[in-house]
């Protein structure tokens, strides 16, 4: 599902081409037909178009937010469980702090200080996702940092970043790999959430969560396509993110018994 | 004046507050709802038909709650709610304005008959009509002098207070009897717009019942010292923001409007209205409303639900939803778009630091103009329920007011031209953006203090919340864009661009940054009925947003002040059309009403918004 909606994206634009910069009015707000399968918006973009385009930013965050999260998290994680003590307690203090205070409202206020664009979206998205995966890697961190293999490393003279990035780390990527998809459907349902409050990226830009939007002015219309195509597709990648990860959780927990 | 940022019921500005929780689990509970909401919304709980009743429930504008029933407002008071839906109610103004649809002073309505001009127009003298207060005191010039008195001594703190007009053009004020009051004035002015703009904002008040400074104290004659005017206004001002005591509090007991306060919830604003029974002004004959409710909102979602479910008489529908009003035609009501006298613009930043030099240039100015398509945004953005702006007179209502420029609009929908303009000025698209290739000031160059490289491109702040007005940017900045001009859109809340969207202060940078912006503000002339506009347009006035000064326009908006003619006026109206203070953008109606059809005589709706039940029938 994740790769046909990737195709979708970008291989789609090549095959359905059409013009998602210049608005046209004359042609707002049409219902779907042979010439616009699924209808046009507001401003008299193609919503199959738009959908591809949106997709491409919706799918562009999601992914670089996931992976700016996981990689502050790890570092951080790792870094606690491994040292342990006293920076344990107050790096997870901290996670506990970042955690207290409610997502959407960090979202806000982050960027409505900004003017959003996709590199900013992926950082502000990812400086507030950050502190799950801290946890789950401090949790895991803990329970491998006093095996005997690491203790051989140590033994042997592997300095501490040897040690967690060499031993600890690897030993840790199902957990990693598993929670990024779970971050990947997080990080497009806030964009959606940001987008869907007005504090998405600016036109011509757009993204499902914007498209949904918009759509949902209209819905007294009857204009039920600006609305179905863009839920339909976030439902659909969330979903998607989701059985990934849960697919390869069981894959990695097959591979630990079989040990 | 108004200027009524997200202004009560404008089509535009109503906004939903949407909560939108993140989490994973949301996403499919959203996406089911909204599957769900677009396929029911055919398959809506029908409302109920009205039936006949002599009360009247009345939507107040979204978020915003009738607080203040002393009608001398400061800024922080000043807004529809209060002044439309509870101080006129209670306390008309001297002169009434609103004749059908037509901001014009309506004679038969008004506590005073019409003004009476000297020769030199410099003395005016008014004759008040036999009104009477609900205690059963007549209503005389004592009266007016008490808000005279008042006014001047806190005019500082009046929101209408422009300085150098009224009152601070009076020389002097007599009230030689009962019913007579005269002023003479410091220069000879249009009579026009002496009763438009100055007469207007006379309000008489209970002279016999307020003038007190204390609750427990007696009535006297403070008002007649300037500092005894201040301890009356500080007395009357602490009474007014006393919520809880509205029904009880005998000041508000004295009215010579036609409604009284029965019940007030000072936590959500709800209110009912009783008939005043001693109300001697116009009213109607037979089958009157007794009680008006007025209803507060938090949504206008919530007041169209209301609508629907039909608890309400006269309310509103938000131009997104203008696809309901063939369910409400089905269900008993009536749509009766209002247009209000406004004009609606984009504000141009005269004031930035970098680009000043280009937006000081009149063929800059002309091709953001000539990208502005009126019809097409009229039509789709607004689904129709908007008209064109062609400069500072609003199109409609029509007051015979148009000059030629109005007529004959020089800047109609012309993309090409826009091209042409930039570029026989020196502009010329590089790698995708418009770069000014010719800097200097020769008539082929770009303009004076404009670099060579400089690239048109700016930021376009905009109101949030208002789908039309979304719509209608976001197909401007594509008519920009097609010409090379590149406007950074960002949605924000009004009051975050009100904030900022003033002239520059290079100390604090605030009001430096933005290029055009539009915080959702019309300007409604309210109560300055004569379009005359200084305080838009004129050099410093407080709410000339972009800081545009012209010499030229400031002497021709002096000259309307004091000539009567009408070809003043309209080389005034001429000049700021055609010189693009602002870009004219088109104006939404004031708001789609949808009125009980067992209302009569609700329609015509007046353009500055009053309303006026005890003229009302029901049926």
């Amino acid at each position: 599902m994740v790769v046909a909606l990737v195709l979708f994206c970008w291989i789609g634009p090549l095959v359905y081409r059409t013009n998602q910069v210049a608005t046209a009015l004359q042609l707002a707000n049409r219902p779907p037909s042979v010439r616009f399968p699924l209808g046009t918006d507001n401003v008299g973009y193609s919503i199959l178009g738009r959908l591809m385009a949106g997709g491409q930013t919706s799918l562009e965050v999601g992914l670089g937010a996931a992976a700016f999260a996981l990689m502050l998290g790890v570092l951080w994680g790792s870094v606690s469980g491994y040292v342990g003590g006293l920076v344990d307690s107050v790096m997870m203090r901290i996670v506990d702090a970042t955690l207290a205070i409610p997502i959407i409202f960090l979202l806000l206020f982050i960027a409505s200080m900004v003017t959003p664009s996709v590199p900013l979206l992926i950082f502000i998205i990812g400086l507030v996702s950050w502190p799950t995966p801290a946890r789950l890697i401090r949790a895991e961190t803990l329970s491998l940092r006093h095996r005997e293999y690491v203790d051989a490393a140590r033994t042997a003279g592997g300095g501490h970043i040897r040690v967690i990035f060499r031993h600890i780390l690897p030993n840790a990527l199902g957990t990693i790999i598993v929670n990024g998809t779970f971050q990947v459907s997080d990080a497009i349902i806030a964009l959606a959430s940001l987008s869907f409050l007005g504090l998405g990226i600016p036109p011509p830009a757009t993204n499902w969560g914007e498209m949904l939007s918009n759509g949902v002015n209209y819905v007294f219309e009857g204009y039920w396509w600006q609305v179905l195509p863009a839920g339909l597709a976030i439902v659909v990648i969330v979903v998607a993110f989701n059985l990934v990860g849960d697919g390869l959780r069981d894959v990695f927990e097959v591979r630990l018994r079989r040990r | 004046m108004t200027k009524s940022a997200s202004v009560p019921v404008v089509v535009g500005p109503r906004r939903t507050a949407r909560a939108f929780r993140v989490g994973r689990g949301v996403a499919a509970a959203v996406g089911m709802v909204l599957l769900l909401a677009s396929c029911t919304q055919s398959a809506s709980t029908p409302s109920s038909t009205k039936s006949p009743s002599s009360t009247v429930s009345f939507a107040l504008p979204v978020n915003q709650i009738p607080n203040y029933p002393f009608p001398l407002d400061s800024a922080a008071v000043y807004y529809f709610a209060n002044t439309n839906d509870l101080q006129q109610l209670m306390y008309p103004p001297l002169y009434w304005f609103s004749q059908g649809s037509a901001p014009l002073v309506n004679a038969k309505a008004s506590f005073a008959n019409l003004p009476v001009f000297s020769n030199d127009n410099k003395t005016v003298t008014i004759t008040l009509k036999h009104i009477m207060w609900s205690n059963g005191r007549p209503l005389t010039s004592r009266d007016v002098e008490f808000w005279m008195n008042l006014l001047i001594a806190e005019k500082s703190i009046w929101a209408d207070y422009v300085p150098g007009a009224f009152p601070d053009n009076l020389v002097s004020e007599q009230y030689p009897s009962a019913t007579k009051i005269v002023f003479t004035f410091n220069h000879s002015y249009n009579p026009k717009w002496i009763l438009y703009n100055e007469l207007s904002q006379i309000y008489p008040l209970p002279q016999s019942v307020w003038d007190r400074t204390s609750a427990s104290g007696p009535v006297g004659n403070y008002d007649l010292t300037t500092s005894g005017a201040q301890a009356v206004y500080s007395f009357l001002n602490a009474q007014s923001q006393k919520v809880a005591e509205f029904t009880t509090n005998p000041l508000w007991k004295v009215v010579d409007g036609a409604w009284l306060i029965k019940t007030y919830n000072p936590t959500t604003g709800y209110i009912v209205f009783s008939r005043n029974a001693a109300f001697s002004g116009l009213q109607a004959g037979s089958d009157r409303v007794t009680t008006l409710e007025e209803f507060p909102y938090t949504s206008a979602q919530a007041e169209v639900d209301a609508l629907r479910g039909g608890s309400i008489d006269y309310g509103y529908l938000p131009a997104n939803d203008v696809g309901l009003e063939g369910y409400f035609r089905s269900h008993g009501y009536a749509i009766a778009p209002l247009t209000s006298f406004t004009i609606s613009y984009i504000a141009i930043n005269f004031t930035n630091p970098t680009m000043a030099p280009v937006f000081d240039q009149l063929y800059v100015r002309q091709a953001l103009q000539y990208l502005v398509n009126q019809p097409l945004y009229i039509q789709e953005a607004w689904g129709g329920n908007a008209y064109p702006t062609y400069g500072p007179v609003p199109t409609r209502p029509s007051e015979g007011l148009f000059s030629s420029a109005e007529q004959h609009f020089p800047y109609n929908y012309n993309p090409g031209k826009a091209k042409s303009l930039l570029s026989a000025h020196g502009w010329a698209v590089v790698n995708g953006a418009l770069t000014c290739v010719h800097s200097g000031s020769g008539s082929g160059d770009c303009g004076a203090g404009i670099r060579q490289g400089m690239l048109l491109a700016f930021s376009f702040p905009y109101a949030s919340g208002s789908a039309p007005m979304a719509t209608e940017f976001e197909a401007y900045k594509s008519a920009l864009s097609s010409v090379g001009i590149d406007a950074t859109l960002t949605q924000l809340p009004t009051s975050q661009i009100l904030a900022n969207d003033f002239t520059c202060n290079s100390s604090t940078q605030v009001g430096c940054s933005w290029g055009l912006t539009d915080p959702n503000d019309f300007w409604t002339y309210d109560p300055d009925y004569f379009p005359t506009g200084g305080e838009i347009f004129g050099t410093g006035a407080g709410s000339n947003e972009g800081g545009y000064s012209s010499q030229g326009a400031d002497a021709l908006i002096t000259q309307t002040h004091t000539s009567p003619s009408l070809s003043t006026f309209f080389a005034y109206e001429n000049y700021i059309a055609t010189q693009l203070p602002v870009i004219w953008i088109p104006t939404p109606y004031y708001q789609i009403s949808v009125i009980s059809n067992t209302i009569s005589g609700a329609v015509p709706q007046s353009p500055i918004a009053f309303i006026y039940p005890e003229r009302w029938q029901v049926k």
